[in-house]
Formats: C-alpha cells, sequence, structure tokens
C-alpha cells in the first residue's frame, strides 16, 4: 500500500521498509492511515515539496519514521517523555539517555499528518470533545497534544515536560492527562514582565529565575526516570544541538543572499521544524546528513539559477510559518515573493557573543531570551528590524496564528512599529498553524498579491 | 440602610476627590487587577491605588479591535479602549500603571499602554507556582515596584506606614470576608449584587472611609430583617468579574436564583487571606499576595484553584455553579471542563459555562440559557 509512497517520496529503501513493515503497519493501522491517505498523500508531497531533491525525500521519510516511531513508543522504550517547544538543549539530552524516549506530538503531527497526510481535522475535534471547544480560541498545537491522546492515536506518556515560559496555554490539557493517565508532569515556569524596549538586553532575573526553573525540572526529571542527567550529559547535547544548529545557519546563509529563491519555504518548513520542537533519536542520527546533503542541494540549485520565484522578486522575512498546511507558502511563491530568511531562527551577531554566564542553565536560559522567541514581542520587533537591514529586505510577512496569544497580538504591534520606525512594509496575515478550517488560502491570496505588488512598485 | 447610602454619596463624589488630591500632589497608581498588587505599598507612600476593573461595555470591545487581536480575553482587551477612548475618568488620572503580569493577556494590556499611551507602566512578573524560587521572584518584584513607587512618589516605604497599610487592608479584608460569609445563611442578608458592588467599591474608595462602611454594614446587617429566600443559590466563578459587568448577576436575581458566593481572579477582590503584620513585612506581603491566595487560573498545576470552589460550593451550600467570563481566557476555559466534571462528580451539581464578548446582543440568548438552567436546578 505504502511502498511507492516511502520508496519514491520518502527516501526509504526497500530493505528499511521491510526490516519495518510491521510496525509500519502497525502504526498506520492505528493512525487510520489508508489507501486513501496514501493516495492524497502522494499528491501532497508532488505537489508541494522538492522531491527532486534527495535531501527532502529524505527528511520526509525522517518524519514518518518518528511517527511511527510515537504511535508505538510506549511498548518500545521504557520511559516516555513529551515536551514541547522551547527546552531544546534538554529534549536532545533526553534523547541521549539509555531507555528513554522523547518527542513533542503536535510539531510532529502537524508535518506528518498534516503537511504529509492532511489528517489533522479529527484529532483537533477530539481535543474540542474534551475541554479545548470550538470557539474558544484555543491553540491547534495544544489541541493535537490533548486531542491524540484522547484519540488513542499516541500513547499518554509517563512525563510530561511543558514550560511556561512561552506559552500559557500548552501546559494546561496536561493537567487532565495526569489526572486520567497518571502522567507526571513537570513544568519550567517563566514570567511575563519584560518591558517594552527592554531587548536586547536581558533581565538578569529573568534569566536567573528560568535557569532555577531548568535546575528544578532536571531534578525532578532525574527522580522521575530514575536517571542522572550529568553535566557531561548535558555538555554533550549542547554540542550536538550546536552541530545541528550551524548547519542550518550554513543553508540559512545561502538562502539568505540567493536570488531566485532556490527552493519551496515548504521543503524548509521540513527541515527548520525540528528545531522548534524537539530532537528525536532518528532526527539526531539523520540529521547532519540530510542537511549537508541540503546544502549541496542547493548550491547545485543556486549555481544553476534554478528557482521557485523569479529572479529579482521582493524578499521578505517571515515570522511563524504555518506548519501543517503547505499551500500557504506555496500561494506566496506564486504571488512572486521570494523568503530570504525566518526572523526567529536567524542570529543576530549579539548571539554571537560568549555568553556571561557561568553554569548550562544560566547559559541555556540566556541563549532561549536572547533568541528573541522567548523574550517577547518587543523582541521580536527589534530582531526583525535589525535583520530587515543587514539583509535590505524590502518587507515583512508576519504570519500570525489565530488563538496564539502572544504571536497574535504581536503582528499587529510590531506591524505598526516596523512601518513607523523604519517604513518597513509588513503583512500581518492570519492563518491558523495547523487546523485549516480557520482559513482560506484563496482568500489570502488576495491580500498577498497586492502587498507583492506593493512590494514590486517599491523596489 | 446608612452605611450603603454613605459609601454611595463617597463613590458620587470619588473621581472628583481623586481630581483633587491628584492637584495637590497625590499620585494615582491605576492597578492592572490580575490580584497581585498589594496596595498597601501604594497607601505606604501616600499614593491611591485604583484598580482598573471597568467592562462590560461594547463600545470599548469595538474600539479594541483597532489596537489587538480580538482573541485576546476581551476585558484585558477593552482596557486599552478606556484609556484611549478618553471617557473613563480614571483611566484618564493615573500617573503610573502597575501590571502585576500573569499571563499574555495581561502582558497584551501592558503593552498597548506602552505602544499606544504616554502612561508609565511598571510590570512585574507573577510566576505559574508556588515554589521557594517562585517566591524569590515574586518577593523581588515587590521590592522593585516598592522602589518605583517611592521613587515616583518622594515617599518612603518604611516599616511603620506599611505596617499600618496592612493593618488597614487586613481590616478591610476581614469586614468583607465577615460579610460574604453572612451569605451561608439560610436567608442571606445581603444579594450577590450588592456584596459584588461592595467588592467593586473597595478597588478605588478611600480605604479608611470603605472599612468604616463596611464595619457599619457588617452591623447593620446582623439586625436586618432577612427575606425567605425561595430560588437556588448559585456560585459565580471565572476569570473575571468587571465592574459594570452585571447582567448574569441581574439575569439570575431576576430568575429567582440568589448569587450567595463567587470565586473570581480578576476584577474581584480576594479577602480570604491576611497579611501578617509582623518580622519582615515585604516577605509578609509576598506570602500573603502569592503562596497564601488561592491561585490564578494560570498557575501550573490549578487544582488548588478548582479545589477552593468545590470547597466554596459545598460551604455555602450551592445548588449551581455558573461559571461566566469574558471570551478568550484559555488557561480557566481549559480549567472548566475539568472543574465541571468534578462539581458533578463530587457534588452532584451541573454548571453553566458562558462567555462574554460585553456584547449587548447577549441578553436575549442568556437570558434563555439562565432560565432553562434556573429551572433545571429548582427541579
Amino acid at each position: 500500500m505504502y511502498d511507492n509512497l516511502l520508496t519514491s517520496l520518502c527516501g526509504y529503501t526497500a530493505e528499511e521498509i521491510e526490516r519495518d513493515r510491521a510496525r509500519i503497519d502497525k502504526a498506520f493501522d492505528v493512525l487510520g492511515i489508508g489507501p486513501e491517505d496514501i493516495s492524497r498523500a502522494e499528491n501532497r508531497i508532488t505537489t508541494y515539496f522538492d522531491v527532486e531533491l534527495s535531501s527532502v525525500r529524505r527528511q520526509l521519510g525522517v518524519y514518518i519514521r518518528r511517527l511511527v516511531n510515537l504511535v508505538l513508543c510506549k511498548e518500545e522504550w521504557g520511559k516516555v517523555v513529551y515536551t514541547d517547544i522551547g527546552e531544546m538543549r534538554l529534549n536532545v539530552a533526553l534523547n541521549t539517555l539509555d531507555g528513554v524516549y522523547s518527542e513533542q506530538p503536535s510539531c510532529l503531527l502537524g508535518i506528518a499528518m498534516g503537511y504529509i497526510f492532511d489528517k489533522i481535522t479529527p484529532i483537533i475535534d477530539s481535543a474540542e470533545a474534551h475541554g479545548m471547544p470550538a470557539g474558544k480560541a484555543m491553540c491547534s498545537g495544544t489541541q493535537m497534544n490533548l486531542g491524540a491522546i484522547r484519540m488513542g492515536i499516541i500513547p499518554p506518556p509517563d512525563i510530561a515536560l511543558v514550560s511556561g515560559y512561552y506559552c500559557d496555554q500548552v501546559t494546561k490539557p496536561y493537567e487532565q492527562i495526569q489526572e486520567s493517565y497518571g502522567t507526571r508532569t513537570i513544568y519550567i515556569d517563566g514570567s511575563y514582565d519584560s518591558p517594552w524596549g527592554q531587548y536586547p538586553e536581558i533581565d538578569p532575573r529573568r534569566v536567573a529565575y528560568l535557569a532555577a526553573q531548568l535546575r528544578k525540572a532536571i531534578g525532578e526529571l532525574e527522580d522521575a526516570l530514575g536517571v542522572e542527567i550529568t553535566d557531561e550529559v548535558l555538555a554533550n547535547a549542547n554540542r550536538q544541538y550546536a552541530k545541528i544548529y550551524y548547519g542550518m545557519a550554513a543553508y540559512n546563509q545561502l538562502l539568505r543572499t540567493a536570488d531566485p529563491q532556490p527552493v519551496s519555504q515548504t521543503s524548509l518548513i521540513l527541515m527548520q521544524a525540528t528545531s522548534v520542537a524537539n530532537y528525536e533519536r532518528v532526527q539526531l542520527e539523520e540529521l547532519p546528513q540530510v542537511y549537508s546533503t541540503f546544502i549541496r542541494e542547493i548550491k547545485q540549485r543556486i549555481d544553476a539559477g534554478m528557482g521557485v520565484v523569479p529572479k529579482g522578486s521582493p524578499r521578505v522575512a517571515t515570522y511563524s510559518p504555518p506548519m501543517g498546511d503547505p499551500a500557504i507558502q506555496r500561494m506566496v511563491e506564486e504571488c512572486g515573493i521570494q523568503v530570504a530568511l525566518w526572523a526567529h531562527m536567524e542570529l543576530l551577531p549579539l548571539q554571537m557573543e560568549k555568553s556571561p554566564y557561568p553554569t548550562w542553565e544560566e547559559r541555556t536560559a540566556h541563549s532561549l531570551l536572547l533568541s528573541g522567541y522567548f523574550y517577547d514581542v518587543w523582541a521580536k520587533s527589534y530582531r526583525a528590524k535589525e535583520l530587515a537591514k543587514i539583509y535590505d529586505l524590502n518587507g515583512m510577512l508576519w504570519f500570525y496564528s489565530y488563538a496564539c496569544r502572544m504571536d497574535g497580538y504581536g503582528a499587529s504591534l510590531g506591524k505598526k512599529y516596523l512601518e513607523e520606525d523604519i517604513n518597513l512594509p509588513v503583512l500581518a496575515l492570519e492563518m491558523e498553524s495547523y487546523d485549516t478550517r480557520h482559513y482560506s488560502v484563496e482568500a489570502m491570496r488576495t491580500r498577498v498579491e497586492t502587498f507583492a505588488e506593493m512590494l514590486q512598485l517599491r523596489k | 440602610m446608612k452605611a450603603k447610602e454613605k459609601l454611595r454619596s463617597h463613590l458620587k463624589a470619588r473621581t472628583l476627590e481623586l481630581a483633587k488630591l491628584r492637584t495637590a500632589g497625590i499620585k494615582i497608581i491605576g492597578v492592572a487587577p490580575t490580584g497581585y498588587f498589594p496596595e498597601e505599598l501604594a497607601i505606604s507612600c501616600g499614593a491611591q491605588p485604583v484598580g482598573l476593573i471597568r467592562g462590560g461595555d461594547d463600545g470599548a470591545v469595538m474600539t479594541s479591535t483597532a489596537y489587538i487581536m480580538r482573541w485576546i480575553d476581551t476585558f484585558w482587551r477593552s482596557q486599552i479602549s478606556y484609556r484611549v477612548l478618553n471617557n473613563e475618568p480614571l483611566y484618564q488620572m493615573i500617573d503610573l500603571l502597575v501590571v502585576p503580569s500573569t499571563d499574555h493577556n495581561v502582558k497584551a494590556m501592558a503593552d498597548c499602554f506602552e505602544f499606544y499611551t504616554d502612561v508609565p507602566v511598571f510590570r512585574y512578573g507573577v510566576p505559574h507556582e508556588k515554589t521557594e524560587i517562585g517566591f524569590k521572584y515574586f518577593l523581588d518584584g515587590l521590592r522593585l515596584v516598592a522602589q518605583r513607587l517611592e521613587e515616583l512618589t518622594g515617599n518612603k516605604i518604611d516599616d511603620g506606614s506599611l505596617r499600618k497599610a496592612i493593618e488597614l487592608c487586613n481590616k478591610e479584608r476581614e469586614l468583607l470576608r465577615d460579610i460574604s460569609l453572612m451569605r451561608k445563611a439560610e436567608r442571606p442578608p445581603i444579594s450577590g449584587r450588592e456584596f459584588i458592588n461592595l467588592n467593586h467599591a473597595a478597588s478605588w474608595a478611600d480605604k479608611t472611609l470603605m472599612v468604616e462602611v463596611l464595619e457599619s454594614l457588617r452591623n447593620e446587617l446582623k439586625e436586618e430583617e432577612r427575606p425567605t429566600l425561595k430560588g437556588p443559590r448559585v456560585m459565580l466563578t471565572g476569570s473575571t468579574l468587571a465592574m459594570g459587568d452585571y447582567k448574569i448577576i441581574d439575569i439570575l436575581e431576576a430568575e429567582g436564583a440568589q448569587v450567595v458566593v463567587e470565586h473570581y481572579s480578576e476584577g474581584l477582590r480576594d479577602y480570604w487571606e491576611v497579611v501578617e503584620p509582623d518580622g519582615d513585612l515585604m516577605k509578609a506581603l509576598a506570602e500573603c499576595y502569592l503562596m497564601r491566595k488561592v491561585c490564578h487560573g494560570t498557575f501550573r498545576p490549578g487544582k488548588e484553584r478548582i479545589d477552593f470552589i468545590l470547597r466554596l460550593a459545598r460551604d455555602f451550600n450551592v445548588d449551581g455553579i455558573v461559571h461566566y467570563e469574558p471570551m478568550y481566557r484559555d488557561c480557566f476555559d481549559v480549567d472548566a471542563w475539568r472543574l465541571a466534571n468534578r462539581l458533578k462528580e463530587e457534588l452532584g451539581i451541573s454548571m453553566l459555562q458562558i462567555n462574554t464578548d460585553y456584547d449587548a446582543s447577549e441578553m436575549g440568548t442568556l437570558r434563555t440559557r439562565v432560565e432553562a438552567y434556573v429551572e433545571t436546578i429548582k427541579a
């Protein structure tokens, strides 16, 4: 049923399929993936992704492997830990421990069940029936964590490591999961008290608080997992994280200056989505090779002058691109806008400076806050301004997800700030990260086309 | 009742009085009403704290769409409008906005004031857990806000002035609690609407006068001829109950239900705990306002709040609970599902869940739902 999909489009070898067939069958059965879904996935992949690139195919395959692993994790691993966006280095560390499996379900399900199979809606329906109802602006990412567990397509974790320094809501459903399934919930708290205009100065109090929270979480993880998370484990996680991050920085460097944009944003999502979510074991093993192939293939395209938009198209940065529906990114490209960079993934020069803090927890906390994404709306706006200046951008496409408190109001303030302060045109575009019922790509097209024309005229 | 009349006349003149005080150099401190600002700090340095608790107007909600996204909590979204519309005198006279920041809805309000107005904003973080590190962070925040208030007023907060303010505020809390507890009686001497009005008044009335009024009222209520209660006893809960957002109470009481107790994290003042006026007073404030206070709905975990609501429901012998709050307060909404389940399982009580966007057109459907609910719990 799925051999063609996996070999032709997802980088599997025939041997890999044979080795994993029983597991794939079992997982697809639990997920309700049948022939129609396979056929839909084939169509979507060939329509939306740069499948002529072997790195893209391989990365699609990594998501399928991760999906299978997630469905079967309870029966295959001693301890299962679910995480959410944020503390990446700790996620990496967890996936280096013996007998521990760690994954961030919402982002993985978004890519695998959304991007590839377009089967997200039943998962969200399930969350809506279990305390995250429709019409109340619930985050679809958070709904997916809850919905998938309640549907029984992914197992409840032994431990949930959830952070509250970026999002309020993401921790809440785990309270009912804890009550229903006995999951132990470990919180990493944060505080939203930075004054407007403070970034890039980072409040040492916030660093100290987040560092203390990380230390507390590590202690609780050690207790729950029955293993010691040593300084060596953490240092090793840092090295692995850095290796991946610099791989990402290397291809981003190529994309920033390329004209025309050589690969679709949809393919880039596949590469980068992992960096805001989790580094599951398969990802840790495969990513360095996938990135190195990706860089080589991008270079070839740049050298050949190949692109997904016409040369000379307006160059913009984006924030928070959609992670469940590739149709949006394709539409942007069809409108003749090239995305030079993701503002939240870029490093500003100040992020390259040596951390003034001595401990792993403090350095991690400082680095997270310095990234801006986990700081505040002002930080995002400031970063966008600096990046626009450094890379001479023509505009900014600020996606924000319906129901995301942080990104939503941030987009409206950020737009006004950037337009008034540096005269950078910003299109704040409402979409939904995973729930496709909340928008129409064609209705968005009208706005993006107009924005593209305006940018073209200003060039 | 003399006490109520005294309060009514005071409130009628209060805005003007505050304006005069301001002209005379007294600083007016606007407080974002998350429940985590010890107003003792403002009082002890000679400032006048006023809770920015106005809500319930659809005009303010409509205006806010020019400033902020529609899925920010309706109460917090509308706060920027009261300032920019220039039609709410209290919002015009604040010299400093203090924001104990609990979540993104509150933070959005602070960002809007900083971005769109010239009001100085001071925010400090409210941790979402009652731990040693959370306590330390909160205490640091209180020290910073105290320092800011000293700079603004030019007056030092010393132990003497702070203790006096604590005693005054404790008295107010004790009186509110005493009056509230009277509603446990089979025939409560005060209606839900009256008690909520009192509680809201305490957010901006002169503190000394408020204490006098509450003391007199408590005595008067003891002697009050109590009407026989015919309808069901109802508890109100949710995230925020704003001053002016009274339609749910009015409908409930018009339908014969009696609101006998309420628990809101915001808008209404917490009166269950008092500050220990001994030892390190800043620590005592942090102890009371963070560690002993029933947690806000954004805390992780939030079980303590749900347990407390169940306890109130039991203690006040309620027949039903109405979970009424502004739209889009996500953490409270998610917890409401667990609250409803536990109420049903542990107390056999059903819960009516209503969200408001402060829209006048909600009245019809709201009345129908409340009527049906009251009929159900009567049966």
